[in-house]
């Protein structure tokens, strides 16, 4: 019997993986972000809460950056995302202070597919300017790049903030499978089944990290718990 | 087969399964994070916290629980279970089929597997994986030709991969088709990048199976130098270097290995060989037998092994011991039951392995290797008929032909049937070409035959094989010698003596002819194999072929000094004690044999031999007589009893035991063979030769029937159907040993009784043909040599011993009978002196003669004598008182012109010293015809002196005698003969004798009293007349003869001959006595009485002497004469 986490077998198979993750394969649980569908998005639109618009005088003009900024959200909303990147980046030459509209940029890349450069415009971002959501965005970008540590500790720093988002815990539970720290994500999935005991799916994720961890026993319980 | 699985973890995702298939393909899955491919997933309708797309649907939870408890042996039923209700949702889904087809052959539900495949095979026909672990089920169930035939296919993929052929080498192995795996093998091995240890193992496991042990090695060193730990390759490698004779190897090997499993029967067992080989047996059993009391005193298998090294070290009784134990222990395991068999070769019980095998044959009749092994038996007893029978059965129905046509060549071999043997391996090699055994069996089948110069080439040939170079060696320098090259025969046993200094048969070879007699050679060899009974009795065997007996003899007994135990030269001595004609001794040994072996019939069929060489006839006859009771259908048996019948003159047992064999008849035993083809088929030919062969079976036929029939089914066979022509074939082969038994036993059977009755001439016909027909039968060869001797053929008589010695060197009555062969057709020189006196009759018989000649004989090829005789004579008749000496010479000639003519003719001249008597001149001219034995008719002309008195010798009378003579054996008993003689004497008289007689034997040699009644008639023209001067003295006598007229005399005559001869056969030392008394009267109621005594000694080879007396007494005429002679032959 080899041990499961021969790591030379996963050299062998990783670059596979790595593959059919970008062919869209494997559609789910590849670390692939939530966003990635067309039908997501939809859902999202508008993404970006619409920022206010600041006005110093009412009856004064809007400033072209003002309007190039709503011009880039507008292009967002149609999906026009390579015009709207190009406003922000305009935009954002023009007023680089503009956090908030760095955030608006990095979420239509990362509606582009464009993951590295989503995160590396979030990373320029002290951490201190960042949203618990912003944060959350940035932990689903690490997890697309395998960066499952530094998406743990974005995650686990928003739980601590917010210990009811069972989605958001759901979604540590499973970087920390795929990390190998079975342990860790089954105590995280049995946190979510203690609050959501019928949820099935949750459940046969849960089994299926029982799987890796080689409690087959347990997982071939927990598997037939969720079938009739 | 194990199942090794393992899992490939990426990342946190169970992504694949690999399997390393050596077996049952591994099921275990990880749930993949996928939705199963191409389907749409059943998303459970709810509104739980996973988003959409990454929700399991349930048909995909299904599949990873059916996989999860695949994982767990004892949950195999229920992930069965789980599977089917996937399948149940999506039958199309055929990679989850053929998981559960693994689980199926996880849980050997072959045929539920089975289905599966083919069902995914149904929709992938082309589906390579599917066919393999098809192919896999089929080699597992031993259904190994299907399995072979789904590899092949997929082996003629150029594309298939090593896998393919890897299975399909097992299948070709498992089904014993050793050639095919091996070359499957070596594909797969070809196609790897890198083959495994396992890999090299099989086929190394595979090479083992045909014997190739130095292939075997070399590929357990390769699997063991890719894993120089692996424990099970090293012990397979030192098992086949023992096997391979590389001890000092092996035991390094098994001394490792035993340090590390000392519990390790298969270890133990071949060190212990090893011991053995390495002449430690003492150590070998020590620790065989510490082992076994130790850990296994009940293991059966450990009690086998002891038992087969007490085997290897010549200890029959021991072996026989441990097998009984062993059998008692496992309740008569058939397995155990078949090795006893094969060990019961060692000590001869052919019949015991012959039983046991034919058991085994009646639940299992295709088991062709247990027929294989019967053959053997059959053939080491000698049943060579009964072996062919089996070899001819197996080639009809081509089972093993390659190693039944080699067999066949060993047979014939053996039955010094030579010609066939060729034919057989010629048969072999032209499907073998490469076969060295094959070339082996030729080359000695070509020494055999005589045919030393090919089979110089032959043995040369093998010595370009590593393996086969020294026996090719060996045979090159008995080649030469045979040659008469010793030197090139000394240069041959020099490089296998090299190779080899244990090599006794080099050693013996290069010592030469002369110094293995010499004492301290002797003595050497003795000492140098103290402890090793084994070579000591490779000596003796060595010694025995070369007619050195005593050398033998003292090698078997230090042999046996060595160890007592050592049954190989226990038997070997008995069987040495009788050729060397220490009878006694030999009987003594085999009765010790006999006792701690009983029924064994090699030991029991020996005592009976030498029984009957011995001349304890009816001890052999008694003694066959219970071999058969054991074992009825040996034919062996009944034919020997029946010779040793007739050697002992009791020639209706001989008869019946020779009737014995031909019962029931192989022709009636064909017709019933046949008679429902008969009734079934319309063929006209077979229908022909069928009504043929019924009404020579209704005429009496034994064997003719089988012959004729045999005739005409090659005639028109080719015309059959397939069907037809075998079971044709078949019921043939069938009675193909019952035949050949049968013919030989009945044309031996009408020789011996053709020869009993004194039909020379027609038994040679018949040994002809019963030698042509059974060419290594000894007693048929020598039988007609003996009539040849009989009837005076010499040279041809020669012929035949060397025939017979060709055949069978170590015939010892031939070896004697051919030296003395050798002896008599030298010349000879004889001194004889004969003396007569005789008186009566009134003056008629009156003298006393004294004859002395020296005979030079000299033999012209050998049937043909030219003789010079000088003679000396002193005539002394009575009524001059006075001794007449004369001297003369004669020429004479005789011959053998062929076995049914003979004669002789001679010319005598005399001269008398005294010149008033004139010189003298007789002579005599004989032949002989022989009619069909039935009656020898004869006709001569001789010229005689008619001396018996003095008036005689004056006259120089002389007569002239035609005569025509016959003789007729009418029975072996009986014997009538009679002669008609016309006399003309040269002083104008004539006359005529005849005679008849008839003599019956109330006895049989050596030992036989005769009565002969004669009677005989004479009459001459005219009568004697005396006469006499004045004075009453006789002074002539016209004829001075007795004249009878119509005379007729008749008397009986009580004859006793006893042959005192070392050895009876014809051409043997003569040493006899015979007397003879007779009585008779005649017409003149002259009552006569007269007593004849001779005797006659050979010896030291070259000489003999010989005296004859006779003393006749009646009324009117007394004669007394003695006869004296000495011969020597050069």
């Amino acid at each position: 019997m080899k041990n499961p986490k021969d790591r030379s077998v996963h050299r062998m198979v990783a670059p596979a993986v790595l593959l059919i993750s970008l062919m869209g394969i494997l559609p789910c649980g590849t670390g692939q972000i939530d966003l990635s569908t067309a039908a997501q998005q939809e859902s999202r639109v508008p993404a970006v809460k619409a920022p206010e618009i600041v006005t110093t005088e009412s009856k004064e003009e809007i400033p072209d950056w003002l309007a190039r900024w709503e011009l880039a959200r507008v292009l967002s909303y149609v999906k026009k995302y390579d015009e709207s990147v190009m406003e922000y980046k305009k935009l954002i030459r023009e007023k680089p202070s503009l956090v908030e509209a760095k955030i608006e940029m990095a979420n239509v890349m990362y509606w582009q597919g464009k993951m590295s450069d989503a995160l590396k415009e979030l990373e320029a971002i002290p951490v201190r300017a960042m949203t618990d959501k912003t944060r959350v965005l940035m932990a689903d970008l690490y997890v697309h790049q395998k960066k499952y540590d530094l998406a743990e500790s974005l995650y686990r720093s928003y739980l601590d903030k917010n210990r009811d988002d069972l989605k958001v815990r759901l979604k540590l539970a499973e970087t920390l499978s795929w990390s190998r720290k079975y342990d860790d994500s089954l105590a995280e999935y049995e946190k979510i089944l203690s609050v959501k005991p019928s949820d099935a799916q949750v459940r046969r994720k849960y089994a299926f990290v029982l799987i890796w961890a080689g409690r087959h026993s347990d997982a071939a319980r927990e598997l037939r718990s969720t079938l009739k | 087969m194990s199942n090794r699985k393992f899992w490939i973890l990426v990342s946190g995702f169970m992504l694949a399964f690999g399997t390393v298939a050596d077996g049952v393909s591994a099921t275990k899955k990880a749930p993949k994070r996928t939705v199963t491919a191409g389907i749409t997933a059943r998303v459970p309708i709810e509104t739980g916290i996973v988003p959409a797309a990454d929700r399991i649907s349930d048909d995909d939870a299904r599949l990873a629980l059916a996989r999860v408890l695949s994982y767990d042996d004892s949950l195999l039923e229920e992930s069965v279970r789980e599977y089917g209700i996937f399948l149940r949702n999506r039958p199309l889904q055929t990679d989850v089929r053929y998981e559960l087809a693994e689980v199926y052959v996880r849980q050997k539900k072959y045929r539920d597997a089975l289905q599966e495949f083919n069902t995914v095979l149904l929709q992938q026909p082309e589906n390579v994986r599917v066919k393999l672990a098809v192919g896999r089920i089929y080699l597992w169930t031993q259904n190994l030709e299907k399995a072979a035939f789904i590899f092949d296919e997929l082996g003629r993929n150029k594309s298939a991969n090593a896998d393919v052929f890897l299975e399909l080498a097992r299948a070709y192995s498992w089904s014993k088709q050793y050639d095919k795996a091996i070359a499957a093998y070596q594909e797969a091995i070809r196609r790897m990048d890198k083959a495994g240890l396992e890999v090299y193992a099989e086929l190394g496991d595979t090479y083992l199976y045909v014997a190739q042990l130095s292939y075997a090695i070399e590929n357990y060193r390769k699997a063991l130098a890719l894993n120089p730990l692996s424990d099970m390759v090293e012990k397979k490698l030192a098992l086949a270097l023992s096997w391979a004779g590389h001890d000092q190897e092996a035991l390094s090997r098994l001394e490792k290995l035993y340090a590390r499993f000392p519990d390790d029967r298969e270890i133990v067992i071949e060190l212990g060989r090893v011991f053995v080989r390495r002449q430690e047996p003492k150590r070998a059993l020590l620790l065989l037998e510490a082992m076994q009391a130790k850990h296994h005193p009940k293991d059966v298998e450990f009690l086998l092994a002891v038992a087969d090294i007490e085997a290897y070290l010549g200890h029959a009784k021991k072996c026989r011991d441990l097998y009984l134990k062993s059998l008692d222990l496992s309740k008569n395991d058939k397995k155990i039951l078949l090795r006893y068999a094969d060990q019961m070769m060692m000590w001869g019980d052919f019949h015991g392995a012959e039983k046991v095998y034919r058991n085994h044959l009646k639940a299992q009749p295709d088991d062709v290797e247990v027929m294989l092994r019967l053959a053997l038996v059959l053939l080491s007893s000698e049943r060579y008929e009964e072996a062919e029978g089996l070899y001819q059965r197996l080639l009809l129905n081509d089972q093993a032909t390659d190693k039944v046509l080699l067999e066949l060549a060993k047979l014939k071999i053996s039955e010094k049937d030579f010609d066939a043997a060729l034919s057989f391996v010629d048969r072999f090699l032209s499907g073998n070409q490469g076969g060295k055994s094959g070339h082996l069996v030729r080359a000695d089948a070509l020494y055999a035959a005589g045919k030393h110069k090919e089979s110089l080439e032959a043995y040369q040939f093998l010595t370009t094989d590593p393996s086969y170079r020294l026996i090719g060696l060996s045979g090159m320098g008995k080649a030469y010698l045979k040659q008469e090259l010793p030197e090139k025969a000394t240069s041959s046993f020099e490089k296998v003596y090299q190779a080899e200094p244990e090599n006794v048969e080099a050693q013996f070879h290069l010592a030469g002819h002369e110094r293995v007699k010499d004492d301290d050679f002797v003595k050497e060899i003795l000492r140098s194999a103290e402890g090793k009974p084994r070579k000591l009795e490779t000596w003796a065997r060595l010694y025995a072929t070369k007619g050195l007996n005593d050398i033998a003899l003292k090698c078997y007994r230090a042999a046996l000094s060595e160890d007592s135990q050592y049954f190989p030269a226990r038997i070997g001595l008995a069987e040495m004690l009788a050729i060397d004609h220490q009878y006694d001794a030999s009987v003594s040994l085999y009765r010790e044999l006999a006792g701690e072996f009983p029924e064994v019939s090699k030991i029991l069929i020996g005592q009976a031999r030498v029984l009957g060489w011995s001349k304890r006839y009816q001890e052999s006859i008694e003694l066959y007589e219970k071999i058969h009771r054991i074992n009825p259908v040996d034919p062996v048996v009944l034919r020997e009893k029946a010779r040793v019948a007739v050697w002992g003159k009791l020639i209706d047992e001989a008869m019946c035991s020779y009737g014995e064999l031909l019962s029931p008849t192989v022709d009636g035993e064909l017709v019933t063979g046949l008679a429902t083809l008969a009734m079934k088929v319309k063929d006209k030919d077979f229908i022909r030769s069928y009504k043929r062969l019924r009404e020579k079976v209704e005429k009496g036929s034994v064997y003719e029937g089988y012959e004729a029939f045999d005739q005409d089914f090659k005639s028109y066979s080719k015309s059959l159907s397939p069907k037809l022509r075998k079971k044709i074939q078949s019921k043939q082969v069938e009675l193909l040993s019952t035949y050949r038994i049968q013919k030989a036993a009945y044309l031996e059977k009408q020789a011996k009784a053709l020869v009993w009755n004194k039909r020379f001439t027609r038994a040679m016909g018949v040994y002809e043909e019963l030698v042509q027909f059974n060419p290594g039968n000894e007693e048929a060869i020598f039988d007609y040599a003996q009539v040849e001797c009989s009837l005076g053929l010499c040279d041809r008589e020669a012929k035949t011993y060397k025939k017979l010695l060709h055949v069978d060197p170590l015939h010892g009555l031939a070896k004697q009978a051919h030296h003395r062969q050798e002896i008599r057709k030298n010349p000879s020189l004889e001194l004889s002196h004969s003396y007569w006196k005789e008186e009566g009759r009134g003056d008629l018989a009156r003298i006393k003669r004294n004859r002395s000649d020296l005979l030079l004989d000299i033999p012209v090829w050998c049937r043909y004598h030219l003789g010079i005789i000088g003679h000396h004579w002193i005539e002394n008749p009575d009524f001059t008182g006075k001794s007449y000496d004369a001297n003369g010479y004669t020429i004479q000639f005789k011959g053998v012109l062929s076995p049914h003519v003979k004669g002789e003719a001679a010319w005598t001249h005399k001269e008398y010293s005294d010149s008033s008597f004139k010189s003298k001149d007789s002579g005599f001219g004989h032949v002989w015809f022989n009619v069909r034995d039935d009656v020898v008719l004869g006709a001569g002309f001789d010229r005689t002196d008619e001396l018996y008195n003095y008036f005689g010798l004056k006259q120089g009378l002389q007569a002239d005698t035609a005569w025509v003579s016959f003789s007729s054996p009418v029975s072996r008993q009986l014997e009538i003969s009679g002669a008609l003689r016309y006399l003309d004497y040269n002083d104008s008289n004539s006359g005529q004798y005849h005679s008849l007689s008839a003599a019956y034997a109330f006895t049989d040699h050596p030992r036989i009293f005769k009565v002969i009644l004669s009677g005989d008639y004479r009459d001459t023209r005219q009568e004697n007349i005396s006469k006499y001067d004045t004075s009453g003295n006789l002074t002539d006598i016209t004829h001075p003869y007795w004249t009878p007229k119509n005379y007729i005399g008749g008397g009986i005559t009580l004859e006793w001959y006893h042959d005192l001869s070392k050895f009876f056969f014809c051409g043997s030392e003569l040493h006899f006595y015979d007397l003879r008394l007779s009585f008779g009267t005649d017409s003149s109621s002259n009552a006569a009485v007269r007593l004849e005594g001779e005797w006659h000694y050979e010896f030291y080879d070259h000489w003999s002497v010989g005296i004859k007396g006779t003393i006749h007494r009646s009324r009117e005429w007394d004669a007394d004469g003695l006869f004296g002679n000495i011969k020597y032959q050069f």
